[in-house]
């Protein structure tokens, strides 16, 4: 029995405008979960969205949707994209704008209209709908979009800075939108430059850098693949000088420094086998640590130092 | 998607493209600049006894071939794809799984509409004001009308998918090519679709013995039979249909 | 970035008065219009008149002075290129169809956008009020204009002179290069102010242009057609176009039929007319920000 196709695959491709290389042989799967997808300014993100949702075409290798070509409208079936371009047909009402846009689905009028009413129930926005979409503000905006990516029950949903504009609070309600649509087991791509939502938000991250896929994994695999940056933690104790004396001779444990006198700040390699010897020497000498943290293996920092092996790769 | 949900879909596109297009300033303008051609045309039929010959030289073929007939063809025919690739609301289109060519085809198709609306609407107006005159040539000139505006709209649909400015483009060609090529002696001018408009109207009008003076003498002119500039029209919109469909599928849209 | 990577230094001298900011603001318009290559194919369209004219003047002259026997039928085959305030003022009309067309088009660049996108939000962040703001907007489309009538026509005016035997040319018709300056102001000031008006309630280039057509096209052909029908040349005074020439005309010192003496005050008062209205309606589309009720 042959297994499914993948719901989203890109196969070595690259893309090039001209002269410029806007990705390059990039190998990538979506499946099911939250996918984040970060990188700086001109890193290829744009493109990669723009691939996937079939606006562009690959120069080389195929991007496919559910074996189909991204490209063609059978892909389009499974795709709802939230674009991060605050652009709409401004004279509509959100709720119109909406409808009209499940209408291109091929429902009927009546199908068409009781998915939009859902959807903006989902979104936040069932009583605020009636108004031109010209009087919204930018959260508004934003949250009519993405009933509109919603609309038509998509399987994979592509999501371009959609907390762009969005306050706190709503910022939650959206954050736990997305969450649930990934328990469904919907795939939910999210290109974001709010780093720290990352890291609780994305089951996995594709770092995107200059065109190329330079990482893609969980935070921890990724973080536990950069072995030239070794894990900083942060332990606060009441007797953190004897702490680090007791520390200082396991080899896993790179530096160790007195912060103040009841916190250290120790750098250790293999972190998975750092931590029950960790464990092993607090037991035996009876410390009692009142705090751990690990201070780099948060999406920015592995972010920057993923951009430090690229720009600076000895 | 199903057939009929590709054609329900696409109907849908049409109604909403042709509503908005309705709806649009454009609208209101248009209004606007019929007002000054009827008051020209008003000023044109008071205390004087007109005949249709009169009304096709120095109405139709001047003020409604070179000036009405283009622009409202451009108002709605260059705002299809153009102006929601202007707005950033391609995309929206663009990731529907509604197939590109029943974009295309609902697009234009919604700008047909208020185009032949709006110069077979000025026309009527037009003819009517005129008088006993403009009521004889009615009948006579509207075929000339429609394929023209086929043709028109056919055109800067193909310039709205092919160039970013497309209203631009359109305006240098309608208001400053069309007469500059139409004007061309030799057969050059064949390159113009007014000239074809003014081969129709020609043939058609003979029985009203137009005076042809200056460019419009037929040495100078060199006309061709109504018959085959029609069909000129109709083989050149169904041509400049289809390249305008090929080049949307085709094309990518990155900043859409 | 840090505060100091931005390098700012420090400045003794006094900031200069407000004014002075309508160049920028007219220069960035232009530059804006240059940028599109569509303008560079309607600037070259309207230099074809130009060039021809400037090609006759120099034949004209060429074979007048290595054939002297030809003068005479050279003069009454070029009759309209005669040196004379006539030649310059017809040139000067006859650039309108292209002069509209450029405006036309350029009129959503250089005003429409600023109110459609919001760009005037950012002029009047500034230490400049919405008075300056305009100045600068009419400054640049006026150097528009004259980059197609008054400038061309002086390089005419110069081209001929130098081609005469001597400077007396310049000395008895330096009432011509009044004319030019003048009749070139009054195209300036009013397309100008026109232009800016109808921009600024119509910023896209399609009712704009629909807009333009009508007072530029419609107006005349029914002025025209109202002469006719009552026998009144006074109805010929709805061709602006009509009417800033008769007002160039006088300019040029050129107004000497009875007929063209009658429609002088009442063009100069149309043209007045028009700019003052222009204004008007231009002031309340001068905001930074659009209040949605």
């Amino acid at each position: 029995m042959t297994s499914p196709p993948p719901l989203c695959e890109f196969r070595s491709v690259c893309k090039w405008y001209g002269p410029v290389i806007g990705l390059n042989d990039v190998s990538l799967r979506i499946d099911a979960g939250i996918t984040g997808l970060v990188g700086h300014n001109g890193a290829g993100k744009s493109t990669l969205i723009k691939l996937l949702t079939g606006q562009l075409r690959p120069s080389l290798g195929s991007v496919r949707i559910r074996g189909h070509r991204a490209w063609s409208s059978a892909a389009k079936r499974h795709i709802g994209y939230c674009p991060d371009l605050d652009a709409m047909y401004e004279e509509m009402s959100g709720r119109a704008f909406v409808e009209a846009l499940a209408r291109l689905h091929g429902y009927s009028r009546r199908e068409a209209r009781e998915r939009t009413d859902c959807q903006l129930a989902r979104v936040g926005m069932a009583d605020r709908a009636t108004r031109p979409l010209r009087t919204y503000s930018k959260g508004m905006r934003q949250r009519i979009k993405l009933a509109q990516a919603l609309v038509h029950d998509p399987d994979l949903v592509v999501l371009d800075e959609p907390l762009n504009g969005v306050d706190p609070v709503g910022r939650t309600e959206l954050l736990q939108l997305f969450r649930g649509l990934a328990d469904q087991g919907k795939a939910v791509l999210v290109s974001s430059h709010i780093l720290d939502e990352m890291d609780t938000l994305a089951d996995q991250i594709v770092f995107v850098c200059r065109g190329r896929l330079i990482a893609s994994g969980s935070l921890a695999e990724i973080r536990a693949m950069l072995d030239r940056f070794p894990l900083k933690i942060r332990v606060t104790a009441p007797d953190a000088r004897r702490l680090a004396h007791a520390l200082l001779p396991l080899e896993l444990v790179r530096s160790v420094e007195l912060a103040s006198p009841d916190e250290l700040v120790l750098e250790v390699e293999r972190a998975t086998e750092f931590f029950p010897h960790f464990n092993s020497i607090v037991a035996r000498d009876g410390f009692d640590p009142e705090r751990l943290e690990v201070l780099d293996a948060s999406t920015e920092a592995v972010f920057e130092y993923l951009m430090r092996t690229v720009t600076h790769p000895w | 998607m199903p057939l009929m949900g590709t054609l329900r879909a696409t109907w849908h596109l049409f109604v909403v493209s042709l509503l908005r297009l309705v709806r649009s300033r454009q609208t209101a303008v248009s209004l606007l600049l019929l007002a000054f051609a009827a008051l020209a045309v008003i000023a044109w039929s008071i205390r004087r006894e007109r005949t249709p010959a009169q009304f096709t030289e120095e109405i139709f073929l001047t003020l409604y071939t070179s000036l009405l007939v283009p622009i409202f063809c451009l108002c709605y025919g260059t705002v299809g794809v153009a102006s929601d690739r202007e707005e950033q609301t391609l995309v929206y289109l663009l990731v529907s799984p509604l197939p590109r060519p029943f974009v295309y085809l609902a697009k234009t198709a919604a700008a047909f509409v208020p185009s032949l609306a709006w110069t077979l609407g000025s026309l009527a107006l037009l003819c009517w004001l005129g008088g006993a005159a403009g009521r004889k040539v009615w009948p006579v000139v509207w075929p000339a009308s429609l394929f023209a505006s086929l043709a028109f709209v056919s055109l800067f649909s193909v310039f709205s998918v092919l160039f970013r400015r497309a209203t631009v483009l359109a305006l240098t060609y309608a208001l400053f090519l069309e007469a500059l090529v139409g004007n061309l002696p030799g057969i050059a001018k064949r390159m113009a679709i007014s000239f074809y408009m003014r081969c129709l109207v020609f043939d058609s009008a003979e029985q009203f013995q137009l005076s042809l003076r200056g460019l419009f003498q037929p040495e100078v002119f060199l006309p061709i039979p109504g018959s085959t500039a029609q069909n000129v029209l109709l083989i050149a919109s169904a041509s400049l249909l289809l390249f305008g469909l090929v080049v949307f599928c085709l094309r990518e849209y990155a900043s859409a | 970035m840090k505060p100091d990577d931005a390098r700012y230094r420090g400045w003794n001298e006094r900031l200069r008065p407000s004014w002075f900011a309508c160049w920028p603001v007219a220069r960035t318009g232009l530059l804006l219009i240059i940028r599109f290559k569509i303008f560079w194919v309607v600037l070259a369209l309207a230099a074809l008149n130009f060039f021809f004219l400037f090609t006759t003047i120099y034949l004209k002259a060429q074979i007048a002075s290595q054939n002297p026997g030809l003068r005479r039928f050279v003069d009454r085959v070029l009759a309209n290129v005669t040196g004379t305030g006539e030649t310059y003022r017809d040139f000067m009309f006859a650039q309108g169809t292209v002069t509209m067309l450029l405006l036309a088009l350029a009129g959503a660049t250089l005003v429409g956008d600023d109110v459609r996108s919001g760009g005037l939000t950012f002029y009047l962040s500034r230490r400049i009020d919405r008075w300056h703001y305009l100045v600068g907007k009419l400054f640049s489309i006026g150097l528009l204009v004259s980059f197609t009538t008054t400038l061309p026509a002086l390089i005419l005016y110069y081209e001929y002179g130098m081609l005469t035997d001597s400077m007396t040319y310049f000395r008895d018709n330096s009432r011509i290069f009044l004319g030019i300056l003048g009749y070139g102001l009054t195209l300036s000031v009013v397309l100008s102010c026109l232009l800016f008006a109808v921009a600024s309630w119509l910023p896209r280039t399609v009712p704009l242009v629909m807009a333009w057509v009508g007072v530029f096209a419609f107006l005349p052909a029914t002025g025209r057609l109202l002469r006719e029908a009552f026998d009144d040349r006074r109805w010929l005074l709805l061709g602006l176009w009509r009417d800033v020439q008769l007002v160039g005309t006088w300019c040029f010192g050129g107004i000497d039929t009875e007929r063209e003496q009658e429609l002088i005050h009442p063009a100069m008062c149309i043209v007045a007319a028009v700019c003052v209205a222009s204004l008007l309606v231009s002031i309340p589309r001068l905001r930074g920000a659009k209040v949605i009720a």
